[in-house]
């Protein structure tokens, strides 16, 4: 039986050419890049070109810096403890404030759930049912004391795009001194990022989203933003992230975006219009369902679908035996399925949560696949309205 | 042994020897199998108990280890929702009420042979298996019977018998023929070394500490349910003798930590949840000939019609031996058991399982 793919939201297969340049460099690259020798300087000179590479590709120019780390998880928890830490520091009387949206990947929520109970005061802003934030909640959220705003740039559920822009520049507007992070796990790789365009203070993102390894990400970092390490140690990463470097992770994110970039819109065209091509094919074939999020401002790539009558799990299951691989909600370390709070904060009914799943294509997607793929949904889907 | 199949079974996998061995037997016979694991209870309520349990994220891994080397699919059912309001919170509110549940059966019943039964058959299963140790049979006009398994040290029949003829007929227990050792050679001889070696749950799952009087408190004030403390101990004629600490610190048949001298062991004989009161007594007030049970299933249902005339016995809780006893059925509904000789400790809240030879009759709860 053939297995189709189609999960790019949770993980893309690695690209050949990373794999190869990957490859070299393990094989040839022994040292390590804090040594003073000369595997060690080659090393270096490997990790210190990845950075300037991912800060060209972000038009970061000399704004900031960038600093692998081991994931977008990762990534995220030092920009937003980071900065928060430091600011308690150099204000130990105060008591800062941070902001976040009620769509945010567990990354961001959860991070804010531990500051919490570090004392740290938090906000989080809702959708509307499209799921559009609720700029207008935002900006009055805004206080004296708020410190840290983290929106991502795309949901990784749904595939909504947030107007970036346009946030970023009304929470500027109202405090300056605002320190703006954004997720963009989801956006590097299948939409078009700028720091010209949003000069960001933060940016968080994750290498094996676009065709790189599993187990490397990066944070950006402006200049004039203090952060302090989550990671005690060594002085690596400009002293923000003790341990010794992941250097077939940096090279492979350096080399995806390479990729990346060399066929960017070819690629992003095919990507958007194979997804169109999806979304039509399964509505035109498949009575009852409905598209979750927004329908315009979304990835093209991403289709979160409620399928009337049917408990999503058990279409996962299905699928999985009809060899499409999906997802839903966000599982557990054991794997168990659990309700989508990203759904849950657009108001849908349980019901429509419950039947939601979520289809997110890429690079090595081909119409073929998506053929297949709507007509095995469709028969699971009416197996199991069948059996109701 | 080989059957020509494209029937589809999905075996309940806990990560164990009994699931694990289950697999790979039906797998050998030429069945199309998908392993599931139920996910019953989150981290949060195992560290408020402090401790792991039974269907742990660990033991999730293992099945799904066995599966990956089997070469079948695993899926985790998340049922953590149901396990709460149909396992836990009924096993929380019989204790409060006096009584000793066991959850083991309300799960089996509630939880795998009706919930998962149901989720199974969504994927397209036919059949669901268990590593339970008991066995189904088919006579030649085709009637389905629950039979202890032929290993009788290991015989889990007691925990299954809220199955119907029905369901009977969309279950597999594969080792139910089968001994411990067996089963332990087919799980060594394919590969699962570790799992061989792992020790059979004997706990409440979610108790994992057997600290039931600490899990039961912990629940009720997580619920804010309104748990009367202190009460009084008397003796069999009426006299206080001493004060309890809640009445859900109590089982009949205790012994110990009952915090009264006396010169013969005292031993609860009654927990009276409407008076907040815990009844002691010497060993030979703790035998009777008699017991009531409700809610009784009867797996065969034309067994009710004869179950006065039958030759049976009963197990009074899991570990309990068989006593000769007869049965009859009561004008309300509820099913008497008179025992051919006392018996010690019955409890109100376990199981009473009814048998006529190997096979199971059903069961009730004791009043």
């Amino acid at each position: 039986m053939p297995r189709i793919y189609l999960d790019y939201n949770a993980t893309t297969p690695l690209d050949p050419s990373v794999l190869e340049e990957v490859t070299n460099i393990l094989k040839n690259y022994p040292g390590n890049p804090s040594s003073v020798y000369e595997e060690g300087r080659a090393a270096r000179i490997l990790i210190e070109d990845s950075r300037e590479y991912v800060k060209s590709f972000l038009d970061a120019g000399n704004s900031g810096e960038i600093i692998f780390t081991s994931s977008g998880s990762e990534s995220i928890n030092l920009g937003i403890i980071g900065a928060t830490y430091a600011y308690m520091q150099n204000n130990k009387k105060k008591n800062p404030h941070i902001i976040t949206s009620r769509v945010e990947h567990h990354a961001v929520l959860n991070t804010f759930k531990f500051l919490e109970s570090a004392g740290v005061e938090t906000t989080y802003v809702g959708v509307n049912e499209f799921g559009g934030l609720l700029l207008d909640d935002l900006k009055s959220a805004i206080k004296e004391n708020t410190i840290l705003i983290s929106i991502m740039g795309a949901n990784n559920e749904t595939g909504t795009i947030f107007p970036l822009k346009q946030i970023f520049e009304e929470v500027k507007k109202i405090k300056g001194d605002i320190i703006f992070h954004s997720d963009l796990v989801q956006v590097i790789g299948k939409s078009y990022f700028s720091l010209k365009d949003v000069p960001l203070d933060l940016c968080s993102f994750s290498g094996h989203k676009f065709y790189a390894l599993k187990g490397c990400g990066a944070l950006y970092i402006k200049k004039g933003v203090d952060i302090d390490p989550i990671i005690h140690g060594g002085h690596q990463e400009r002293g923000l992230r003790a341990g010794t470097e992941n250097i077939g992770g940096i090279v492979s994110i350096a080399k995806g975006l390479n990729v990346l970039k060399n066929n960017m819109h070819e690629e992003l065209d095919r990507i958007n219009n194979l997804g169109s091509i999806f979304l039509d094919k399964l509505f035109y074939g498949i009575e009852g369902i409905k598209l979750n999020g927004h329908p315009v401002n979304r990835l093209k790539n991403t289709i979160n679908i409620s399928f009337d009558g049917v408990k999503s799990e058990t279409l996962l299951f299905n699928l999985d035996l009809y060899g499409v691989s999906a997802s839903a909600g966000s599982a557990c370390n054991a794997g168990a399925v659990s309700l989508s709070h990203v759904l849950k904060a657009h108001g849908y009914d349980a019901k429509r949560i419950e039947s939601a799943i979520r289809f997110s294509i890429g690079r090595f997607t081909t119409e073929g696949d998506i053929d297949y793929a709507v007509s095995a949904i469709k028969k699971g889907v009416l197996k199991l309205r069948a059996g109701n | 042994m080989l059957i020509k199949s494209n029937k589809i079974v999905a075996v309940a996998m806990s990560g164990g020897v009994d699931s694990s061995a289950s697999a790979v037997i039906l797998k050998n016979r030429g069945y199309s199998v998908i392993g599931v694991s139920m996910h019953l209870i989150s981290k949060d309520l195992n560290s408020s108990s402090g401790l792991k349990t039974c269907c742990s994220t660990e033991d999730i891994i293992d099945a799904k280890r066995v599966c990956v080397k089997i070469g079948i699919p695993h899926f985790v059912i998340n049922m953590e929702k149901e396990f709460k309001t149909e396992v836990i919170d009924r096993f929380v509110s019989e204790y409060l009420d006096g009584k000793t549940p066991n959850p083991c059966i309300l799960c089996n019943c509630v939880m795998k042979f009706d919930l998962l039964l149901k989720r199974i058959k969504e994927l397209g299963a036919d059949y669901l298996a268990t590593g339970h140790y008991a066995r189904i049979t088919k006579n030649k006009i085709g009637r389905y019977f629950l039979l202890k398994s032929k290993d009788l040290a290991k015989d889990q029949s007691y925990v299954l018998y809220n199955l119907s003829e029905k369901n009977l007929k969309n279950i597999m227990f594969p080792v139910g023929n089968l001994n411990k050792n067996q089963t332990r050679k087919i799980a060594l001889d394919a590969g699962f070394n570790e799992i061989s070696d792992k020790k059979d749950s004997v706990e409440i799952c979610f108790v994992p500490d057997k600290d039931y009087a600490g899990f039961i408190k912990k629940q009720s004030i997580d619920a804010s349910n309104n748990f009367s403390n202190k009460g009084l101990i008397k003796n069999l004629e009426g006299e206080t003798i001493g004060e309890h600490n809640g009445i859900f610190n109590y089982t009949v048949g205790q012994r110990k930590k009952l915090g009264i001298s006396s010169k013969n062991p005292l031993y609860v004989v009654k927990i009276s949840a409407e008076n907040n009161e815990i009844i002691v007594g010497n060993l030979e007030d703790c035998f009777s000939d008699i017991l009531i049970l409700k809610n009784f299933n009867f797996i065969n249902t034309e067994d009710k019609k004869r179950l006065q005339e039958m030759k049976i016995t009963a197990k009074i809780r899991y570990s309990s031996p068989n006593y000769n006893c007869r049965a009859s059925i009561c004008n309300d509904g509820s099913i008497k058991i008179i025992f051919d000789e006392k018996v010690k400790f019955i409890t109100p809240g376990q199981s009473a399982v009814l048998y006529s030879g190997v096979k199971v009759i059903g069961g009730g709860i004791i009043k």
